[in-house]
């Protein structure tokens, strides 16, 4: 008998710790973050050449889905959206998601008020 | 002496403790907690170079354009609008000023075009022009509005005068001079631009100016 008290209540005494120690852990919703930094460094990359800006004017999102294959680390899957003011959102059924917003004026040729939404999710 | 198998429990259960609680020290939370904060922060930073970007481009674009300021305000009404649909919000100031080839000992004429996106009215604004040191004030500039004044010089000789604006709104004071290169011979346009991207992480601040010479068939 007593040694059925002595064992239940090393039992609660490592359940107690466990519950009081882990349970109010928060998780760091670190993927998301570093999604977002590839997201935007891939648009930088594609700015920076100008095939951006090309794309935004012309709203070619496959042309953009295409050039960002090569960009966006593999395992996390992504969409865009090229729009101004009415921007529509993309169908992903997903938990874990996240975007990007990325601004353009456009070129020396052709000046337009335009972003990129860059939609990340695994 | 002989532990009886309940102490011996008892005993495994407090090293098991001692485990647990060492562990959970060990994680560390806090720190990674406190470094995903400075990452989502940097990226604020990202996001309005970006938008600053886009306002340097503005002047590139519409460099041979006559509404050259007031295509660069569109745009940052643009973002302002967008960043404002998921809850950020783009705040702050430009001076865009810009006058026409430049004779020696002519008077010329320099637009200064100011555009209040602060959030808040202006209440008051004083411009003190360096040339002569006139000054202009401007009162009530309402949110997401722009104001155009006149301003002129004469000078036989390339120098440096300082535009002096002082503003207060309920949400700030502030004054901020800026320089205002004058070259004989050349045509200006020097835009002036501050502003505060307010996110849930932070508040990155953006101040620069930037600066072109018209002279050229485009920008250079």
């Amino acid at each position: 008998m007593m040694k059925t008290l002595e064992a239940m209540l090393a039992i609660i005494m490592i359940i107690t710790t466990f519950l009081v120690a882990y349970k109010s852990v928060p998780t760091p919703d670190i993927a998301t973050v570093n999604w977002r930094y590839y997201g935007f460094n891939a648009l930088q990359t594609l700015d920076s050449n100008g095939t951006l800006a090309k794309y935004i004017i012309e709203s070619n999102t496959t042309a953009l889905n295409n050039s960002l294959a090569s960009l966006i680390p593999a395992g996390i899957s992504y969409d865009t959206t090229i729009c101004s003011t009415d921007c529509s959102t993309p169908s992903i059924e997903s938990n874990t998601i996240t975007s990007i917003y990325y601004y353009s004026a456009g070129n020396a040729t052709n000046f337009v008020a335009k972003k990129v939404i860059l939609y990340l999710w695994s | 002496m002989v532990m009886n198998k309940g102490q011996m429990y008892l005993i495994l259960a407090t090293i098991i403790v001692t485990v647990l609680a060492i562990l959970r020290i060990s994680l560390n939370i806090d720190f990674i907690l406190e470094n995903n904060k400075q990452l989502q922060q940097n990226l604020d930073t990202l996001e309005l170079s970006n938008i600053e970007n886009g306002i340097r481009q503005s002047l590139v674009n519409n460099y041979n354009i006559p509404a050259r300021s007031d295509n660069i305000n569109s745009f940052i009404d643009f973002a302002r609008s967008s960043e404002l649909g998921r809850s950020n919000t783009l705040s702050g100031i430009s001076i865009q000023s810009e006058y026409p080839t430049v004779i020696a000992s002519s008077t010329a004429t320099m637009n200064v075009t100011i555009y209040n996106f602060l959030g808040s009215q202006i209440d008051s604004m004083i411009l003190t022009w360096s040339y002569d040191n006139s000054i202009t004030t401007l009162t009530n500039l309402a949110d997401n509005t722009t104001t155009k004044i006149i301003l002129s010089f004469n000078t036989a000789s390339n120098t440096n005068y300082v535009l002096i604006t002082s503003y207060t709104s309920s949400n700030a004071t502030a004054v901020k001079n800026v320089t205002i290169p004058v070259e004989i011979g050349a045509s200006k346009f020097i835009g002036f631009y501050r502003m505060a991207f307010s996110t849930q992480q932070s508040t990155p601040i953006s101040e620069f100016t930037n600066t072109a010479n018209m002279n050229q068939t485009q920008y250079a």
